[in-house]
């Protein structure tokens, strides 16, 4: 039985995706079970840099899909170069971190080998060679641990904050193949381009955040999240839904698909704490999640949580924030 | 123009409700069935495209007859047809091999999804859906520009961490579509009710040509055990008077900026 877990190493072009240290953690701990060994696999028109970051990485091995027409990702195109590494490797395991890119790639894959497949998964266990996953269900209120179930390869994708320790993997630098691209016959994809979202002004860049979500209920209740921010002198941010339903510009929507932040002060007001969103703020120095609802998933990485109606409760705050002393005052940025 | 639109109903989340499983589906002890979020974003675009150019749209569900309630929905917003496959299953691979039938059956040009039901979570019946058909599919897509006449659909999508990527893409094809795409619309209380009068399409997995005994075979998880999030709730809970609270966090904010 083959043991081998083939990594899927996403990039942007340029740079490998930050979790990619992590995955290869994970996959170096999955095989060291298993009694195999990890591969890399690297797909796109990769130059010296990308390389030599992959490099440094502890896989074991890494499998290399370079050509020119991979210059962008195209999953019609990203999914042959993919399949052919993985039809050399036929590996027990792949791993994906969980995102855009593997919604498309893991599922076309797994059909192709009619494979089991499990996504958005927080662990992968090994028991006796068998391999279990715990994954949320629900918006997060419950999570389920789930046998994969048939012959390999399993495929597998990882949600970003399952961190683990560095396994103590080999130190020696990994074996580079290479394969040649081989393009489908039919083309049905074209990308016109990636771009990055314009911006008139940068979230990311400011010390106190103060974000609302779908808790807010109106519209019109921005108002008193809006005159919170101000007697902080912060700036105001929001979650997805907010950002869907037009109410606040999506330049400032926090998340995997937002922006990711990390100032000193964040204050989550009637957001439920989805993983989409707290991805892009778990990190901030300091969190405050106001909510109704006591079981809100908010409260799992806040520091301080408040169960209260945001309506009745911020002004109370607002009123607060404006008889203390604040130093700094004026060098803050201000809400737009 | 055929667009079919794939909405699942999903338990809604109120009060203290249980959860539990037989291995094979995850049960919810709750009352009603509400559309999902992304697929409701999916099915108002594809009625936004009804509207401008005439198209076709069909609105798919999977699952027994309280899920009725999500196509009677989106008969009411303006879908011109409903089919329902009767059917228990619960994993992303028995959905999208059924749902693939249906699709194939329907010849829809254009196959809009959600990109995430809140239930399952899983973000993969779009893809296995089209893998299932071998047509092109793209995730969490932003906006679609349908191209009638030269056949193919220009779409913006996110790539994450604020990139977007613009891409065309020949029909048919199958699309995740992101939530946000365009604005929801409301389907009035007389507008529900003559909905209920229209007649659905419901067939068996049978009738799909999967018989119990061979769509098992693309059963491939099994819910082993349900269990609570095993992550600590971090927050220290402030409790007090609404001034006493909001003074200790004013205090906080001062001492960590």
């Amino acid at each position: 039985m083959s043991s081998k877990v083939l990594l899927y190493l996403e990039h942007d072009g340029r740079k490998l995706q930050g979790e990619m240290t992590r995955l290869v953690s994970k996959g170096n701990e999955v095989a060291e079970a298993l009694g195999g060994f990890t591969i890399g696999a690297l797909v796109g028109d990769i130059g010296e840099e990308l390389l030599a970051e992959a490099r440094r990485l502890k896989c074991k091995e890494i499998a290399i899909v370079s050509d020119p027409s991979l210059r962008e990702y195209q999953p019609e195109l990203f999914r042959p170069a993919l399949e052919s590494i993985l039809d050399e490797a036929s590996p027990h395991l792949v791993l994906f971190r969980h995102s855009y890119v593997s919604a498309e790639l893991a599922p076309a894959l797994a059909y192709r080998c009619k494979a089991p497949i499990v996504s958005n998964c927080l662990e992968v266990e090994v028991k006796d060679s068998r391999i279990e996953v715990i994954r949320p269900y629900l918006r997060e209120l419950c999570w389920g641990r789930v046998s994969l179930q048939g012959e390999p390869p399993y495929f597998i994708t990882l949600q970003r904050f399952a961190a683990h320790k560095d396994a103590a993997a080999n130190d020696e630098p990994p074996r580079v193949k290479e394969f040649r691209f081989r393009p489908p016959s039919k083309v049905r994809i074209r990308s016109e381009g990636i771009t990055r979202r314009a911006e008139s002004e940068d979230i990311s860049k400011a010390e106190k955040i103060v974000a609302v979500g779908r808790g807010i209920g109106e519209r019109t209740n921005l108002k008193i999240v809006e005159e919170f921010a101000e007697a902080l002198g912060a700036t105001v941010a929001c979650s997805r839904p907010i950002a869907d339903l037009g109410w606040l510009p999506v330049e400032r929507q926090v998340g995997i698909s937002g922006k990711t932040v990390c100032p000193k002060v964040y204050i989550a007001c009637g957001i439920s704490g989805e993983s989409q969103h707290v991805a892009g703020m778990k990190d901030s120095s300091l969190i405050i999640a106001i909510n109704s609802d006591p079981r809100a998933r908010i409260f799992r990485v806040a520091h301080y949580g408040v169960v209260a109606d945001l309506v009745s409760f911020l002004p109370v705050l607002t009123a607060a924030a404006r008889r203390a002393p604040q130093p700094g005052k004026g060098t803050e940025s201000k809400k737009g | 123009m055929h667009l079919a639109v794939c909405c699942k109903g999903i338990p809604e989340e109120a009060g203290n409700f249980s959860f539990s499983t037989d291995g094979n589906h995850l049960s919810f002890d709750t009352a009603s069935v509400i559309l999902n979020e992304s697929d409701e974003y999916a099915l108002d675009e594809a009625i936004r495209w009804k509207k401008r150019i005439g198209a076709k749209v069909t609105a798919l569900t999977l699952g027994g007859l309280e899920s009725q309630e999500i196509l009677y929905l989106a008969l009411a917003k303006g879908a011109d047809e409903a089919l329902r496959i009767d059917s228990s299953a619960g994993s992303p691979w028995e959905v999208a091999t059924l749902l693939g039938k249906a699709v194939e059956r329907k010849e829809a040009d254009l196959v809009l999804v959600g990109v995430q039901s809140a239930d399952h979570m899983a973000s993969l019946v779009g893809g296995l859906v089209a893998e299932s058909l071998r047509r092109p599919f793209i995730f969490a897509v932003t906006s679609i520009e349908i191209i009638a006449d030269r056949g193919t659909v220009i779409v913006q999508r996110e790539l994450g961490e604020g990139r977007l990527q613009r891409l065309e893409v020949q029909l048919p094809s199958v699309l995740a579509v992101q939530t946000g795409i365009c604005p929801l619309t409301y389907a009035p209380p007389a507008r529900r009710l003559r909905a209920r009068q229209k007649a659905l399409e419901v067939l068996d997995p049978e009738q799909l040509g999967f018989p119990a005994e061979i769509l098992g075979r693309y059963r491939k998880e099994r819910i082993e055990e349900i269990m609570a999030p095993m992550v600590p709730q971090s927050a220290a809970m402030l409790q007090g008077s609404p001034q006493e609270v909001a003074a200790f966090i004013v205090e906080r904010i001062r001492e960590a900026s």
